[in-house]
């Protein structure tokens, strides 16, 4: 395994030629699925998931002697992984299998840079179009555009938010821990008790929520009966059920009970601050569980988050890995033979899971001991899993230009409703005009 | 004599010499010229001028990496004279720079006026004042994040013990451009320190003995004799402040604040950034880039014009 920091895989010529005079060949014979004894693949992962990923590549590479991975790193935000690789598109220097997340599905298949993975997963081999947990694989469905009914990421993780809580801060506090029937005011009954201040400014927040990114108001905007987008994709966040879910988190925050994104950036981000005892409360993914383990010293678990107007409804989303139109032209009996191992109980989903980060995106492996039966914290293991039924995705057609700019005017509706005591339906409407410019302009230019 | 008249009159004296090789070893021969100005010609050119080319031709299209670039001629920049949000980062990059530039130039000055002289470990003591310059700006900018802390941060522990219960200084729409403009104070204190110590060891100290003589105390030496002697270098920061916080002062604020709260530190840097690579409207962004780089030019021209190089008849 070989790691590139600036990439300079470039396919020769020769091989450009030999892979396409091959690829009949390689197509008649590839029912067969012959392991490859040979070759480079050429993988790029975000960078917070080297660490994991790590042993994933080590194990590939002893399970097929010959073959070399050649990874990279790509920035962990949507925006950089964007970026980084439209800038590697234009270079023509593409790696065969990248890394990257939901919202940019539509914009990298529009790109030419994501090659549809239907080919792969109607090949007959392990993984087929029914092993990957459907929910997380319709993140990656582009339901617009050119690329219509294509699939342009694989899932790399179930992953859902659940409620990581400080044991001992309840211990401390005499107060019994979240159970499964938890409604959001009794969520918030306790975070106020667990919060601590000094003055006014608060010391010890009872929760970390960040209310700004989608799976925080996603699932509390359906838990009231309601939708994000209206029939014309437009945002519609003066609907009763938005302002009602905006206010009753920003009272909060206003309350100093809840850490907002800035705080909890100045923190030093929420798993930080969770991890120094400066929540005791955090909404949070599996991803995170690897970090949220090496920062906490004290107890801790993870439970269901709780319900929102009698309904429980919990952000959910996955990084994903997609063969590129690179890989798919010149590497795709590699890259073929990579996922298939990689999607396997015994081979890289077995690696990864033991990292803690991921849940497997395999309906099949929900109960596997080879995640579940992992020593705690956290000791329930069973929440992450059963999360998936319940939940709510940011919508997959939201252009990720368009995303942008909902992040950056929801930010600045917190800060008006809580800086400057600006009414809630007034916030939102005013990122309401913005956000449906936008949306208007990125439609009319083609999404 | 006039001063022009003994120059003339030196040059007269000097024998006239073969021009190929002069005393000091100098050469009339482009070759040495192009020599050692070509690599540096060759990466301004690629680095600086042909981005700026690119950037300024780009200006005038609408694309967003994906497609193909759609020309749409001034439209870009109309729609900034509409764009209540590159206005309000205009407005806050003259104010960024009102709050960084003076304090900069005069606190450089005064550092370098007190340093400037020699005590036992002076050098330690200079090279404090050096130390931020070799800091990296996210580095700096997080430890700024954690000493503007409300909780945990030196400024409100220290506040604490006199009993006063300070603001959230990233957090307040009226601190936040302050605090952010110390940061940036502290980063670029350094070169000023350094341009001012290097023009203050150039001072005749003869200049200084005489006004000593007659009678000048230190505030008279340091505005008749020191600040009129040093007024180049003071221009040179000046402009060099003014670029280094227009267009330097992006990782700060990224980082510190990412032009919050409520906008209040949403400098141009940062919106440019937002716009090109969030938002992907690289048409856009290099409009409003173009009009950043024209209105640094002009405040760099009224601050120093181009000039005349003084020669005093030194046939250079």
């Amino acid at each position: 395994m070989t790691k590139t920091t600036t990439n300079h895989y470039m396919p020769s010529r020769r091989a450009v030629l030999a892979g396409l005079a091959a690829s009949p060949i390689a197509l008649a014979a590839g029912r067969a699925f012959a392991q490859p004894t040979s070759g480079t693949l050429s993988i790029a992962v975000l960078d917070w998931a080297e660490t994991g990923i790590k042993p994933v590549f080590a194990a590939y590479e002893a399970a097929r002697p010959g073959v070399k991975i050649d990874y990279s790193l790509l920035p962990g935000d949507y925006q950089g992984i964007r970026q980084t690789l439209l800038s590697r598109r234009l270079a023509n220097k593409l790696p065969d299998i990248t890394y990257l997340a939901d919202i940019l599905a539509t914009q990298l298949a529009n790109a030419e840079v994501t090659a549809d993975m239907r080919p792969f997963l109607t090949s007959g081999g392990p993984i087929g179009m029914t092993s990957l947990a459907k929910p997380f694989l319709d993140q990656y469905l582009v339901t617009s555009g050119p690329n219509k009914d294509g699939i342009f990421g694989l899932p790399i993780g179930a992953d859902t938010v659940v409620l990581y809580y400080n044991k001992k801060h309840f211990d401390d506090a005499g107060i019994p821990y979240p159970t499964d029937d938890w409604t959001f005011e009794k969520q918030i009954e306790v975070a106020t008790q667990l919060t601590q201040k000094n003055g006014n400014t608060t010391t010890r927040y009872g929760l970390a929520a960040s209310v700004p990114w989608h799976a925080t108001y996603v699932p509390g905007i359906e838990a009231f009966g309601d939708t994000l987008l209206d029939e014309n994709n437009m945002y519609k966040l003066q609907s009763e059920a938005a302002i009602k879910v905006f206010t009753m988190y920003w009272d909060q925050v206003k309350a100093g009970v809840i850490a907002s994104t800035p705080q909890q950036t100045q923190l030093g981000g929420g798993f930080q601050a969770f991890g120094a005892g400066t929540v005791s409360m955090l909404q949070s993914v599996r991803a995170l569980t690897p970090l949220i383990r090496s920062v906490t010293t004290d107890d801790w678990d993870a439970a269901l988050v709780p319900t929102i107007n009698g309904v429980r409804k919990t952000g959910m989303g996955s990084i994903a890995q997609s063969i590129t139109t690179t890989g798919m032209a010149n590497n795709q009996e590699l890259a073929f033979d990579y996922l298939n191992w990689f999607y396997s109980e015994d081979g890289g989903m077995k690696i990864l899971t033991a990292s803690y980060g991921t849940v497997p995106p395999v309906e099949a492996l929900y109960n596997s001991p080879i995640w579940t039966d992992l020593p705690g914290p956290p000791y329930d293991n069973r929440v992450f899993a059963e999360s998936i039924q319940y939940g709510a995705m940011n919508p997959t057609s939201i252009p990720a230009d368009v995303q942008a700019v909902v992040d950056t005017e929801l930010t600045k509706a917190e800060e008006a409703v809580v800086l400057n005591n600006m009414p809630v339906a007034d916030a939102l409407k005013a990122a309401e005009t913005v956000i449906n410019e936008a949306m208007t302009r990125v439609l009319a230019s083609g999404g | 004599m006039s001063k022009t008249d003994t120059a003339e009159a030196r040059v007269a004296a000097t024998p006239r010499i073969a021009p190929r090789r002069k005393n000091n070893g100098r050469t009339d021969s482009p070759f040495w010229a192009a020599l050692f100005v070509g690599p540096n010609v060759v990466l301004f050119t690629l680095f600086m001028i042909v981005p700026i080319l690119w950037g300024l031709g780009l200006s005038v299209f609408d694309w967003n990496l994906i497609g193909e670039p759609r020309f749409v001629g001034l439209q870009n920049y109309t729609d900034i004279l509409k764009d209540a949000r590159a206005l309000n980062s205009v407005w806050k990059t003259v104010y960024l720079v009102f709050l960084g530039v003076v304090p900069t130039v005069v606190l450089s000055f005064l550092i370098a006026v007190l340093i400037n002289t020699t005590f036992p470990g002076y050098t330690v003591f200079r090279t404090m004042y050096l130390l931020p310059i070799v800091i990296s700006l996210v580095a700096s900018a997080v430890l700024w994040r954690f000493i503007y802390d409300p909780r945990v941060g030196p400024i409100a522990q220290l506040l604490s013990v006199f009993g006063i219960s300070g603001p959230n200084w990233l957090q307040d729409t009226t601190w936040a451009m302050p605090a952010l403009s110390l940061v940036i104070v502290w980063l670029r204190l350094p070169l000023g320190v350094i341009l001012y110590l290097a023009a203050l060891q150039q001072i005749n100290p003869q200049l200084l003995e005489a006004a000593e003589i007659d009678g000048a105390g230190p505030w008279a030496k340091l505005r008749h004799v020191i600040w009129p002697n040093v007024m180049p270098v003071t221009l040179l920061v000046l402009v060099l402040t003014l670029r280094g916080i227009i267009f330097d002062s992006f990782d700060i604020a990224f980082v510190m604040t990412r032009g919050g709260p409520l906008n209040s530190t949403d400098i141009l840097a940062v919106y440019i950034y937002d716009l090109a690579f969030a938002q992907l409207r690289l048409g856009y962004a290099s409009a409003l880039s173009t009009v950043l780089f024209v209105i640094v030019t002009i405040l760099a021209l009224i601050f120093n014009p181009p000039r005349r190089r003084p020669t005093n008849g030194d046939p250079v």
